[in-house]
């Protein structure tokens, strides 16, 4: 049965729990969350018309805190709470009762059950709508003034905390945490049992076993906790005394709740946020010491305070010993009470958040739990202490810069702030900061620890740095190298008129080269070579080859000999895996004759000036270097040529060229090129517009090599200068004329 | 890139490249013919293989020589497309049994 406007507010935290679904499927108006927190956060549109609040969540202990919660929130708390409680939770309900429960029902319960106990609820609710004023402290509380009591087992636990919590002035908030400090007390102090052994017992779910069998021991027979509760005029002092060895109390209290993973631990933190002004312990941790502040009787008690602060570090009289507490986001402040931090949600965000969060002025005045995991002082050692004492001295300028720069520009967004705080170990680590300064130049400030990633980011530029470094001298290297291929260039006739070319090696010792040179009786021979390899090879066989080139050259020796020559030197020098492929042309004096010897490059094209048409020479050996001369015929080829005929020799940088959709240029685009062009003596500048045009992208021709010889042009010149002489020493080489 | 090494019907080890055979597969290519079991012949399939640079021509030379130096032979199955146009400008046919 479902009313319009009546609307269940659900605390539920698995969906296995059911109830979302039940309510659904009944066609129940509600609004579901999984945390107190996010049920305050409700907007206000959503909790109107609701009746009532079932909570339904999965472990006995989190019902008590979260009842504890919604009794302190000022707009849930009039809603009647309907626990949905797990299984043999009896031990559960007396608290529960005490917190003010409306219906408790433990499962298994039936549908019908529980559809009575929301009527009930929304009953209740519609016959007690309006608010009722809370009544003050209870009679109990009211006489107390102080009490001793002593208690062993769990059982005695939760009814003293009951009893204690209705002296106190909202016994539902300060109930869980009185709990708390007493459970504490026998579990890790009386029985010993330390949080990771609790994390298994509760996986196993043998916890109360365990308990109950250690309590039973012999040395545990004895062993009891000494309560005891004092009450003045403002303040209520509980002090819980256990016989165990103690623990590292300031690290327990110095973690922010969202360090903590396992099933438990939170205990001692909630404890503290939401139930005492103030929480310690005495060394070595076997007595705690919890104060409740008593605030005047109109002051409504519903807002969780978060005074722990300044409190915590004195114990005694509620008046504490440190220097005027600085202006918050405050609501209301009582004279004799410290001043708190007056937020719902602030307070346990302040006390949650990973993030630090810091108020100052020149000093700390307030620190979160963050602050102490992540640079490890306690709070105690922050407040009060000057903040230019944590920040790195190298950082005191930019941060008095900054400070200058909020003080007079207010309101203006500044980026946020690196700076390097001190830890207590003697180190320091990063934090990015992000500040506004509030009323009366007070700083209020979240920071991220970026210690990790500005030591990556710091690693990283140091890195490439090197790279730079280590890159600009590969470049030197082979700057200089290429300068000496092209002396080795120079010292033939490349340059010479008639002849034509593009190298990708032009700058670098990178694996093409192209020499050039004239016999004694007038026969123009030129090679290209393309080494694999690139650098290495290159580096290794360009000079025997140039060497022998020109000395054949010179000495007129036939082609088929020059073959062999350059293979066999190249086989002696270059490892297994490196070779040449290289192409050796020679034309005769009269230019009627074209000799070729291709030896793994691309087909060697004679484009024919007349016709127009390509003749191909295609590879016929092995390249250079990979087989000796005398296991290989050598294959050369004769073309008659004549007047206005021009010759190609590339190596497979340029066929191997690719446009954007990774086709590559192909020898039938180089054919093509030289078929189309029209004028003579074009087909050069022709063919590389062919390819900048497929490639698409305004590249120079840095990657291919491409010579070109004009049998016309090149009968025309002058007498070339001479073959040099092999290279031998530097200095005496002939300079090519230019063209 | 990829490569894979398996032993077919004749006991060979058959080294099959997938995609680009270039400097890239350097390693991994010698790995598989020096990890391959004494006395297989070898057979390079290349019919999955997209591109063919000289570095890969420098990387079968490299197998030739090993084969020799183990006494078993080399041969280049599946040449197709731009990988079969540069064995076959480089000649390889004649360092090669290519089919």
């Amino acid at each position: 049965m479902s009313e319009s406007g009546m609307r269940f507010l659900l605390l539920e935290d698995s969906e296995q729990n059911g109830v979302e679904i039940w309510l659904r499927h009944k066609g129940f108006a509600y609004a579901a969350q999984k945390s107190v927190l996010g049920l305050r956060g409700l907007p206000s549109a959503e909790l109107e018309g609701a009746v009532a609040v079932i909570v339904a969540l999965s472990h006995p202990r989190e019902f008590l805190t979260a009842v504890a919660m919604l009794r302190g929130t000022r707009n849930l708390r009039q809603l009647p709470v309907v626990a949905a409680v797990p299984a043999n939770s009896a031990d559960m309900s007396r608290s529960l009762q005490r917190l003010g429960v409306f219906l408790r029902l433990e499962r298994p319960f039936t549908d019908a059950m529980f559809e009575a106990a929301l009527e009930a609820a929304a009953t209740y609710r519609a016959a007690t709508a309006s608010d009722r004023p809370e009544d003050g402290a209870s009679t109990l509380g009211a006489a107390l003034r102080e009490g001793c009591f002593e208690i062993r087992s769990p059982h005695e636990a939760l009814l003293l905390a009951e009893a204690l919590a209705a002296a106190c002035p909202d016994p539902a908030r300060q109930m869980s945490g009185i709990h708390e400090l007493l459970m504490n007390a026998i579990e890790h102090g009386n029985l010993g049992l330390d949080g990771e052994a609790k994390g298994q017992y509760l996986k196993l779910g043998t916890w109360p076993e365990e308990i109950k069998r250690r309590l039973e021991q012999p040395e545990n027979r004895d062993k009891i906790v000494s309560v005891r509760l004092r009450r003045e005029d403002k303040l209520l002092t509980l002090t819980v005394r256990d016989q165990g060895r103690g623990f590292d109390w300031r690290k327990a209290l110095g973690r922010s709740m969202e360090s903590i993973s396992g099933l438990n631990g939170r205990g001692l933190l909630l404890a503290r946020a939401l139930s005492f002004d103030a929480l310690e312990f005495k060394d070595p941790g076997n007595e705690a010491v919890a104060q409740i502040c008593i605030r005047a009787a109109h002051r409504s008690s519903q807002e969780i305070s978060l005074t722990a602060q300044q409190v915590g570090r004195t114990i005694g009289p509620s008046q504490p010993a440190r220097p005027e507490p600085a202006p918050g986001p405050t609501r209301e402040r009582t004279p004799d009470a410290p001043a708190s931090v007056a937020a719902d949600d602030f307070g346990l965000f302040f006390m949650q958040n990973r993030d630090l969060m810091v108020v100052a002025d020149e000093r700390f005045r307030r620190v979160n739990p963050a602050v102490s995991a992540v640079l490890g002082w306690s709070e105690r050692e922050l407040v009060g202490r000057p903040v230019l004492d944590l920040i790195h001295p190298d950082d005191h300028v930019s941060f008095a810069d900054r400070m200058g720069l909020e003080r007079d520009r207010p309101g203006d967004e500044h980026p946020p702030l690196a700076l390097r705080m001190r830890t207590s170990d003697g180190g320091f680590r990063t934090i990015e900061w992000l500040a506004t300064l509030g009323p009366e130049q007070v700083i209020y400030a979240v920071g991220r620890d970026i210690s990790a990633l500005s030591y990556a980011i710091e690693t990283l530029a140091n890195q490439n740095q090197e790279l730079k470094q280590l890159h600009t001298e590969i470049e030197r290297e082979q700057r200089l190298a290429g300068q000496m291929l092209g002396a080795i260039r120079r010292m033939g006739c490349l340059d010479a008129p008639g002849i034509r070319y593009v190298l990708s090696s032009v700058e670098y010792f990178n694996g093409d080269v192209a020499l050039a040179a004239e016999t004694p009786q007038g026969e123009l021979r030129w090679l290209l070579g393309d080494f694999t390899g690139h650098g290495l090879s290159a580096a290794i066989g360009t000079t025997p080859v140039a060497s022998a080139f020109y000395a054949t050259t010179r000495k007129n020796i036939p082609l088929g000999e020059v073959l062999a020559t350059l293979n066999d030197s190249l086989k002696a020098l270059l490892p297994v895996g490196l070779f040449c492929a290289a192409a050796v042309l020679t034309l005769d004096a009269s230019k009627k004759v074209l000799r070729v010897c291709n030896a793994g490059l691309p087909p060697v094209l004679v484009r024919k000036g007349r016709s127009r048409l390509v003749l191909q020479i295609p590879s016929t050996a092995v390249p250079l270097g990979l087989v000796p001369s005398a296991e290989q015929a050598v294959k050369i080829e004769s073309i008659a040529v004549e007047e206005g005929d021009e010759i190609f020799v590339y190596s497979d940088g340029l066929t191997e060229i690719s446009n954007v959709t990774g086709e590559m240029f192909g020898t039938e685009r180089v054919v093509q090129a030289l078929v189309s062009t029209e004028a003579e003596g074009q087909a050069f500048e022709r063919l590389l517009g062919e390819v900048a045009a497929f490639r698409g992208e305004q590249r120079a021709h840095d990657d291919l090599s491409l010579v070109t010889v004009s049998v016309g042009e090149v009968g025309r010149r002058s007498a070339l200068p001479p073959s040099p002489a092999p290279l031998k020493a530097a200095g005496s080489s002939a300079e090519g004329s230019t063209r | 890139m990829s490569l894979e090494a398996i032993r077919d019907a004749d006991n060979c080890t058959v080294i099959k490249i997938k995609g680009r055979f270039d400097f890239s597969c350097h390693v991994a290519f010698r790995d598989a013919y020096t990890g391959a079991p004494a006395g297989s012949d070898f057979v390079v399939d290349m019919g999955e293989a997209s591109y063919v640079d000289s570095a890969a021509l420098g990387m079968l030379l490299l197998l030739r020589e090993h084969a020799q130096q183990q006494g078993v032979r080399v041969s280049i199955a599946n040449c197709r497309g731009q990988a079969h146009e540069v064995l076959q400008i480089a000649n390889f046919h004649r360092l090669f049994k290519i089919r």
